[in-house]
């Protein structure tokens, strides 16, 4: 079987897809660059707590933390090497991720693609966990826990989730606490890793100066075939309403940070998707963007600063807008953002306005086809909501003025409005 | 390999110069705008106060709405001015991103149409009585103020931060480059436009574009419509120390819950030195990369911190290595770090390393020429430190440096300060 080929001529990119006879997904996205890179990732984050297989009679569930535990753990192997060592023989650089939804492997190179590939696919199907390894990755892992409690902008935003909401497993840390990761053991990980290291569950974005017959070698040569699975995740339920309307926090820091969450509900259905990414993209621009009124007018009065921010973010198990700042007085920037809502539900914008908003959201995406890492990896996340990331100027471009007036009016409630502040310690 | 950069320098009027980096590699153009002065405590906070203040309003575009606005129409201009610091060089720095004409919808000239926009932020401020907008100052004095106290909340960054002021004290490069609260306090509208108009006309100036124009057409868009003047800079010297009289240790308190541990060095080398990339190489082994001596023995054997890795300033031939350990290891950690140094030092270095590191630093130099941002970066250091080899030459010299030139390059650091910042 050969490569399909999707192509959006007006951006000039295209990039070749095959189901490889393993199981795996691999997209090719060809790019004159000097840097090619690849990311090799699974349909697993910090989210997925709880699981079973096909195979299995009872849900598992895991402490906090495994996918991030599991992340680190795959780097090394049974002769206590690490991936990176490997890595270096072929010039390779390297790192990984984990978020909500799912783990990547990456890694950059301007010289042997191929070696380094095979670095890539091997070390990530091959898990070596012992009692003494996972011991030692306990220490390292709980000071990047401790390094993280030091960082107001994630102890700020992980207390907006966890105001926002209450059972979702989106509100825990991806890292887990030191408590948690302490319950892990190597029986856990390898049912992880069993379980979601399943090539039919993960994907391969190659991006640079390589061919997709290239990569179809080295994946002939890295990969045997995976039996196809099926992986029943179970999400808490998790009502409509948020957990806490305000919750604070004392750091060492100088002025209140704040976050600010509206909570939405996520898309049913994987076809709407990127449209509601782009059409609250627009909105936000619109309402919040650096050309809003709302912006300049509470610029000009003091009240917030150019450190205020708002974005749309979504998966398949959450969704949520995020207005974030630094400022004296927070409470009275919620209040701000609510009446902004209110006022805006009852006159909406100009169609002027709307083009000039949609004109920003489609230029913005445009520097995202500069990189082959922002290529790479933004790609698999459209991969594994079941999108398209060459879909995604077009869907832009058709979003309506309707459309974002509906928008607001539906999923902007001001009774789903969480608030985070993280204050400076009173000395 | 791709070479599909060129490279090329001119000289538009005495002091003022443009360089070119052409290529098809981006959908976007980006070009910087770089006013050099010295870093000084007497103007680093005018400087940084003024980046500020032109961001506020033009003649044409006299809010900040309008202007934003105008930016939104150009299919979201990125215009930006911010201070940097490059060894003793203040750089006050214009600069602007635009998608690139052929991805317009009505195929505008974009480009000049933003250079015009940038111009305007430049060179036509809104004034009143021939000076910046009052209320402009007295908000962007505050706003400073807030970012300057705001420093702390980045733990690490500010760890470094710190051992710099402690171990350059009495250097100008312990100036604190976005200002001080006590100066900025200070400044009048008055003061500040003076200090605008003394850079504008006597500043050097580094303009810098990566994109799809012509070198010659860049040229003439800089030319017709940043009328910088023939001006002549006085050479900005950045003090390299190489020696240090006695190692100055001091710890700071917070409530924190790790412990940032930042140790400073002098490196013996500057970036001015053709010398320089064999520190690099030496920097490589010992903490730069994933298989660096810090990286494999220190975090991963020893498990005793989560990141530890130096932080170089080229420029000014100094570098820190930063840490986030438990307290309780603090003195471990420390014994591990120079143990690894030691090592470097007495030759230490397995031809894997060895190699390793040349094959990681190869790659490094030769991703910059994939970002623009990076492109940018890499040139205004290097032009500050009188030199114009591109990454590719830099990936190119590699080759024949030795394990005795990078024992020589680690003999040379010395040890200056220890900081930490700990509960």
């Amino acid at each position: 079987m050969s490569f399909t080929i999707k192509e959006n001529a007006y951006l000039n990119e295209r990039y070749y897809y095959k189901k490889h006879k393993s199981g795996l997904p691999i997209y090719v996205f060809p790019k004159k660059h000097s840097t090619a890179f690849a990311v090799f990732g699974t349909k697993y984050g910090s989210t997925d707590a709880t699981f079973k297989t096909d195979e299995d009679a009872e849900f598992f569930t895991i402490p906090d933390g495994v996918a991030h535990f599991l992340e680190h753990k795959l780097f090394e192997d049974e002769n206590g090497d690490d991936a990176f060592v490997r890595y270096a023989k072929f010039g390779g650089s390297a790192n990984a991720f984990t978020s909500f939804v799912r783990t990547a492997y990456l890694f950059s190179c301007t010289n042997n693609f191929d070696e380094n590939l095979e670095v890539l696919l091997d070390f990530v199907t091959h898990p070596f966990f012992t009692e003494q390894t996972v011991k030692k990755e306990q220490g390292i892992i709980g000071e990047e826990i401790k390094m993280y409690e030091d960082n107001p902008g994630w102890r700020v935003f992980f207390n907006m989730l966890g105001a926002m909401y209450v059972n979702n497993t989106v509100r825990n840390d991806i890292a887990g606490t030191i408590e948690s990761i302490s319950q892990i053991t190597p029986e856990i990980l390898y049912k992880c890793y069993n379980t979601f290291y399943n090539l039919n569950n993960m994907a391969l974005c190659v991006c640079g100066d390589v061919t997709p017959e290239q990569v179809e070698i080295i994946c002939d040569k890295a990969l045997k075939e995976a039996e196809s699975i099926k992986i029943e995740r179970k999400y808490p339920e998790e009502p409509l309403h948020i957990n806490k309307e305000r919750v604070t926090l004392e750091l060492e820091i100088a002025q209140p940070i704040f976050n600010i969450g509206i909570k939405d509900v996520p898309v049913s259905n994987p076809d709407d998707f990127l449209k509601k990414e782009a059409v609250n993209e627009i909105i936000l621009q619109l309402m919040f963007g650096k050309s809003s009124n709302f912006y300049n007018h509470h610029y000009e009065s003091g009240l917030i600063n150019n450190k205020f921010a708002a974005s749309f973010e979504q998966a398949v198990n959450y969704a949520y807008v995020e207005v974030s700042g630094s400022c004296e007085n927070p409470d009275a920037v919620k209040d701000a953002v609510c009446e902004e809502i209110t006022l805006r539900k009852i006159k909406f914008f100009t169609e002027e306005e709307f083009e000039r908003a949609k004109r920003v959201v489609y230029a913005n995406n445009l520097h995202n086809f500069n990189s082959t890492e922002d290529i790479a990896t933004s790609f698999l996340s459209y991969i594994f909501t079941g999108t398209d990331i060459l879909d995604y100027p077009v869907i832009i471009s058709d979003v309506t003025y309707e459309d974002a007036k509906n928008t607001l009016l539906s999923s902007y409630d001001i009774n789903k409005c969480a608030l985070s502040i993280v204050f400076p310690k009173n000395k | 390999m791709i070479i599909n950069m060129i490279f090329e320098r001119i000289e538009l009027k005495k002091g003022v110069f443009v360089s070119v980096v052409k290529t098809d590699k981006f959908k976007t153009n980006l070009l910087t705008v770089n006013l050099l002065t010295p870093l000084s405590a007497d103007t680093a906070s005018l400087n940084s106060l003024l980046t500020d203040v032109l961001k506020r309003g033009t003649v044409n575009y006299p809010t900040m709405q309008s202007l934003n606005k105008k930016q939104d129409e150009l299919y979201s201009l990125g215009l930006g001015s911010y201070v940097q610091k490059r060894g003793e060089v203040q750089s006050v720095s214009f600069e602007l991103s635009a998608i690139d004409d052929a991805y317009t919808f009505d195929k505008i000239n974009l480009l000049e149409q933003a250079i015009e926009l940038l111009s305007e932020m430049i060179f036509s401020p809104l004034t009143e009585n021939g000076v910046f907008l009052a209320d402009y100052v007295t908000q962007e004095k505050k706003n400073l103020i807030d970012n300057i106290k705001a420093q702390i909340n980045n733990k690490t960054s500010y760890a470094i931060k710190r051992c710099h002021e402690i171990m350059c004290e009495g250097e100008p490069f312990a100036v604190n480059a976005t200002g001080e609260i006590s100066q900025v306090e200070k400044i009048t509208p008055e003061q500040l436009y003076a200090q605008y108009k003394k850079v504008l006309d006597t500043a050097s100036v580094e303009v810098l574009y990566v994109g799809d124009k012509e070198a010659s057409d860049i040229a003439a868009l800089i030319t017709k419509h940043l009328p910088f003047a023939d001006r002549k800079p006085l050479a900005i010297e950045t003090i390299v120390k190489t020696s240090v009289e006695k190692v100055k240790n001091q710890i700071e308190k917070m409530q924190i819950s790790q412990c940032k541990l930042s140790i400073g060095l002098r490196i013996g080398t500057s970036l001015k030195s053709k010398d320089y990339i064999k520190f690099a190489l030496f920097n490589e082994i010992f903490g730069g990369s994933t298989t660096s001596k810090l990286f494999i023995n220190v975090r991963e054997k020893k498990s005793l911190c989560y990141y530890c890795s130096p932080v170089v300033e080229g420029v000014k031939g100094v570098m820190v290595i930063a840490s986030g350990v438990d307290a309780k290891n603090k003195d471990v950690a420390y014994e591990a770090i120079l143990e690894q140094l030691e090592d470097v030092k007495n030759g230490v270095i397995s031809d894997n390393e060895f190699n390793d590191a040349k094959r990681s630093l190869e790659n490094a130099y030769r991703e910059i020429t994939d970002s623009p941002a990076s492109i940018c970066t890499w040139y205004l250091s290097r032009i500050i430190a009188g030199r114009t080899d591109s990454p590719e030459d830099a990936a190119e010299c590699l080759d024949v440096i030795t394990k005795q030139d990078v024992v020589s390059m680690a003999k040379r650091l010395v040890l200056d300060t220890i900081y930490s910042l700990e509960a």
